[in-house]
């Protein structure tokens, strides 16, 4: 399981991530207390346990008795502040296991961002929780704070292969079905065959009160179309293939594939619906870091 | 469409290049996984049309580079037709003018002669030319002469060169004339050839249509002449003992019987005038006989009154040479009762076969003590056989013949002593005898072993030129046992021109005056050599008098004007040979190997003078005359069939398609080219990557911006 942990995290970007804070923009339930606010205004201040320190917690919770007993900072958590539970849905199709020259492939990228965000979120007592899906839903992992639940994590991306044809209507019905409380979803997909049913499934999981993010992880290539020369092009999907000169096609597709994440972004907007846009060649713990600012400017306004 | 190059079509194979790159290029593109092929499936079906369009665009234009290259190097071109005057409007052209200057040029209608009215065409054909037309005029004689020497663009030039010419009255050859203005147009170099033929219809021979090849547009301006003529086409002479009889045959061309004068005239004098009645298309024969006065050689003419046809037969010029022949004096110095011991029984024997072959040589035998009695002056060539002694006298009186010009053959025997021969003969011999060498006696068995042979000779003498011929090894073959041997003679100019075989001279020579004295070592009968009784000895005989006589050949030439006319001179071995016609500067040529070619182009009597060793002779036995030929002055009628077989001809040979109407060759291959050229900027504009517009449109946008 260790090796698993060291090939999904790398110790420089966790190192750059600590301390950080990942603050559920609405009101989440959970079970463990922690900085989100509880949904249940002034019903309990009652103290539910300790939490070793991390850096980043409030200064005014750390039990000084505590601390005077066994010489170690703990920081004291209360029932009516809930911990967050998250679901990452990961696509692993086929179209995820492509990589251009030294870029990542898009399936690697997308785990290594789940593990990191995974750590963040259990070093801040959240629960998160996997679902890997292609053309099915595949393994899911429920969301636990346990501290075994990292190492859970990465064996399971560990154990995923990208194959397959992509189906994100079925995981995201399949987190419909399961996630019974206010929770955070997001979905790491590519996105290419995110059809209209997809994204109206996304925006019902909002309304049903989940907090929705969805990651939009694309290759360089798969935005510039950089080949040359007349090349015999192959579906990783089962599409079949194309013998062009992508000089020819490059303006077309740009158009294309920029109208499609348009009408992705567009779609998330009105749904209230938080998209991120990255590509392979964008290290991880940036995009982490957006997505926290982005998530601590929502919880300002 | 025809093509220049048809060689070069075989690149059109090449048409398989662009094809098999296309299907190449497939086979070798990289085959590449691509999660979003969906879109560019999409992509693809958007932009198919134009896709397709581009594809087969580019397949289209790389084909026709294939194709064009090699059609533009074939260099095609297309016969296109075009009337004349369009034609000739657009393109410059070379034009030929053919002026042939026949006799028949020579007849007059009035004061204006058919050559006058032939001029005055070529010239109106000159003036209508167009400034940037390069004009000739090739006069279409025995010889067609080009006037300027190559077309030119300067008419006055050519106007000049027609004033100035006038007509030699010769024969046409126009299969000749048309030639040279092939020639001319080909030199010329212009797109267009136009060829005007200016005649009476007088064209002699007339050529075929494939002799008319290469002239272009060919027309014919007719000028009319003379529709009857009288010529004296032929005067024969004859010495008979009345005198010479000269016989004149007129012409009568024409369809009326009638009476003409015909005179004789000898010098500038008429000593003879005959009515002849000759009939429609039909000739006669005019006579006379008349003793000439003192003198070898006489030019006479024979003239007929004719003023309606031409001019230039109506007078034919003749030379009557009295004396042809060789005169030898023959004087034998061992006379014999028996005809077949004399010293001269071989020697009169080859006279006699030289005679019978058409030679005339007189001859007169004497004994050397009857030469006192002989006048000397009669003889052109003395020879004495075996002559032991002679008076002081009789030598004086040779050596002042000889000195005259008479040639003396000096022959040995068993009557010549060496000493007393140079003491009395010393003065003419070429050598002096030493003594006489004997290699074998007369009656000898081993004589034929023992004997020598002429080894040597000079191959370019006249006399022994004809034995370097084939069959002329028989004088080798003949043996020599007893012959003179010569002293040394320093400096003097004499010629060893035969030898033995051992050294020994057999035929030497030297100049005396104006004279030749020839010495032949051995005897002239079967004595000291068989030499008599071989095949050589006849021509040895024959040319040997006529070189002694100096005699040449070309008196009794009657050639045509512009004809070659060969004067031998062997004889005389002059330096130069000054001809001299009635009109007109002299003419000098250089005579070789004793014979010298003019080409007189003057109708007349041709005198001919010899330059000998700086000295100038007259040499009027030479005398030759130049007559129009025979018939040149009659009318012709040139028809139409002809006329039309020439334009067909020409055309066809040089841009015509063999239609009727005239046609022009248009080459198409600079066309072919720069499609080829378009296509090859179509193929790199259409090929050239979108990505590379795109940057030179951001560039072009930044310029612009930058500079706003």
């Amino acid at each position: 399981m260790t090796t698993s942990r060291a090939r999904w995290i790398d110790p420089r970007q966790l190192e750059r991530l600590a301390g950080a804070r990942l603050r559920a923009r609405g009101v989440v339930e959970g079970v463990l207390a922690g900085l989100h606010r509880s949904p249940h205004k002034g019903a309990s201040v009652e103290f539910a346990e300790y939490k070793e320190y991390a850096p980043g917690d409030d200064l005014r919770h750390i039990d000084w008795r505590a601390y005077g007993r066994i010489d170690r900072y703990y920081v004291k958590q209360f029932e009516d502040e809930t911990n967050l539970r998250a679901w990452f849905v990961l696509d692993t199709s086929g179209s995820m296991d492509f990589a251009f020259e030294d870029a990542p492939r898009k399936v690697t990228w997308a785990s290594t961002f789940v593990a990191a965000l995974s750590w963040v979120l259990l070093s801040q007592g959240d629960a998160p929780g996997l679902l890997v899906f292609d053309e099915r839903p595949g393994y899911a992992l429920p969301p636990s704070s346990k501290k075994t639940q990292l190492d859970d994590i990465c064996a399971v991306l560990d154990a995923t292969r990208a194959e397959g044809r992509t189906d994100i209507e079925s995981a995201l019905a399949r987190i419909a079905e399961r996630v019974y409380a206010r929770s955070l979803v997001v979905l790491v997909s590519d996105l290419l065959e995110a059809g209209d049913e997809v994204l109206t499934l996304a925006r019902v999981l909002r309304r049903r009160g989940l907090e929705v993010v969805v990651v939009n992880v694309l290759d360089r290539a798969e935005r510039d179309l950089p080949y040359e020369g007349l090349t015999l092009f192959e579906g990783l999907e089962g599409e079949g293939e194309l013998l062009a000169d992508p000089d020819d096609l490059r303006s077309a597709y740009r158009d294309l594939m920029d109208a499609h994440i348009a009408r992705v972004r567009d779609v998330c907007r009105a749904g209230d619906i938080e998209m991120l846009e990255a590509t392979t060649s964008d290290p991880v713990e940036g995009v982490i870091l957006d997505l926290l600012r982005a998530r601590a400017r929502g919880r300002r306004r | 469409m025809s093509f220049v190059a048809p060689a070069m079509l075989l690149g059109l194979f090449a048409v398989a290049v662009p094809i098999l790159v296309h299907m190449m290029h497939r086979r070798r593109a990289p085959r590449v996984q691509f999660p979003a092929l969906s879109y560019l499936l999409r992509s693809d079906k958007r932009v198919a049309r134009s896709l397709r369009l581009k594809k087969w665009l580019l397949l289209a234009l790389r084909i026709s580079l294939f194709v064009l290259l090699p059609l533009a190097m074939a260099q095609p071109f297309v016969r296109c037709g075009a009337s004349p005057v369009e034609t000739g409007d657009r393109l410059p052209a070379s034009l030929v003018i053919i002026v042939p200057d026949g006799a028949s040029t020579s007849a007059a209608d009035g004061s204006s002669t058919v050559w006058d009215a032939a001029l005055d065409e070529a010239s109106d054909l000159v003036r209508d030319a167009r400034a940037w037309d390069r004009v000739a005029v090739v006069v279409a004689g025995p010889q067609p002469v080009v006037e300027p020497a190559e077309a030119t663009e300067d008419h006055g030039a050519v106007q000049r060169v027609l004033d100035d010419l006038a007509p030699r009255s010769a024969g046409v050859d126009l299969g000749a004339a048309f030639a040279a203005a092939v020639d001319v147009h080909a030199e010329a170099e212009m797109p267009i050839r136009r060829t005007v033929l200016v005649t009476d219809g007088a064209i002699g021979t007339p050529p075929t249509a494939d002799d008319a090849a290469g002239l272009g547009r060919f027309e014919v301006v007719r000028v009319e002449g003379a529709a009857t003529n009288l010529a004296v086409s032929e005067v024969t002479r004859e010495v008979t003992d009345d005198g010479v009889l000269i016989e004149a045959v007129i012409e009568n061309v024409g369809p009326a019987r009638t009476g003409v004068t015909v005179t004789l005239e000898v010098g500038d004098q008429a000593v003879g005038a005959e009515l002849v009645d000759i009939g429609e298309n039909s000739s006669a024969t005019a006579r006379w006989t008349h003793r000439f006065e003192a003198g070898a050689v006489h030019p006479v003419r024979v003239r007929v009154d004719d003023p309606d046809g031409a001019i230039a037969d109506n007078m034919r010029h003749a030379v009557v040479h009295l004396d042809r022949g060789v005169r030898a004096l023959l004087v034998s110095g061992d006379p014999r009762a028996v005809a077949w011991n004399d010293e001269l029984y071989f020697f009169e024997r080859a006279i006699e076969a030289a005679r019978a072959a058409g030679r005339p040589i007189d001859t007169n035998r004497v004994t050397a003590d009857a030469l006192a009695g002989v006048d000397l002056a009669a003889w052109d060539v003395i020879v004495l056989a075996n002559v032991g002694a002679l008076g002081a006298t009789d030598v004086a009186r040779i050596e002042a013949r000889v000195r005259e010009g008479a040639g003396l053959w000096i022959a040995l025997g068993d009557a010549v002593d060496p000493d007393r021969f140079n003491a009395t003969l010393g003065a003419l011999l070429p050598r002096h005898l030493r003594s006489i060498k004997t290699l074998a006696e007369t009656e000898a068995a081993d004589r034929d072993v023992m004997a020598t042979r002429v080894a040597s000779f000079d191959a370019t003498h006249p006399v022994f030129r004809v034995f370097a011929a084939p069959g002329g090894e028989s004088i080798q073959a003949a043996t020599t046992w007893r012959y003179a041997l010569l002293e040394p003679r320093a400096g003097a100019e004499v010629r060893t021109v035969a030898t033995f075989g051992d050294g020994g001279p057999a035929w030497i020579e030297h100049d005396v005056g104006r004279g030749r004295v020839a010495l032949w070592t051995t005897t002239l009968d079967d004595d000291w050599t068989d030499l008599p009784i071989r095949t050589a000895w006849v021509p040895l005989v024959m040319r040997g008098l006529e070189h002694l006589a100096r005699r040449g050949a070309s008196a009794g030439i009657d050639a045509a004007p512009g004809e070659p006319v060969t004067i031998g001179v062997e004889a005389w071995d002059p330096t130069a040979v000054v001809i001299r016609g009635p009109t007109g500067p002299p003419q000098v040529l250089e005579p070789i190997a004793g014979r010298a070619v003019a080409q007189p182009d003057v109708v007349g009597v041709w005198q001919v003078e010899l330059e000998l060793a700086g000295e100038t002779i007259d040499a009027p036995e030479l005398a030759f005359v130049v007559n129009p030929p025979p018939g040149a002055g009659h009318p012709a009628v040139l028809d139409d069939a002809t006329v039309e077989a020439w334009t067909v001809g020409a055309d066809e040979s040089s841009d015509a398609t063999g239609s009727d109407a005239p046609t022009r060759r248009r080459s198409v291959w600079p066309v072919v080219l720069l499609a080829a050229l378009l296509a090859l900027y179509a193929e790199s504009a259409v090929s050239v990557r979108r990505r590379v517009w795109s940057r030179m449109a951001e560039q072009w946008r930044a310029r612009r911006s930058a500079k706003a």
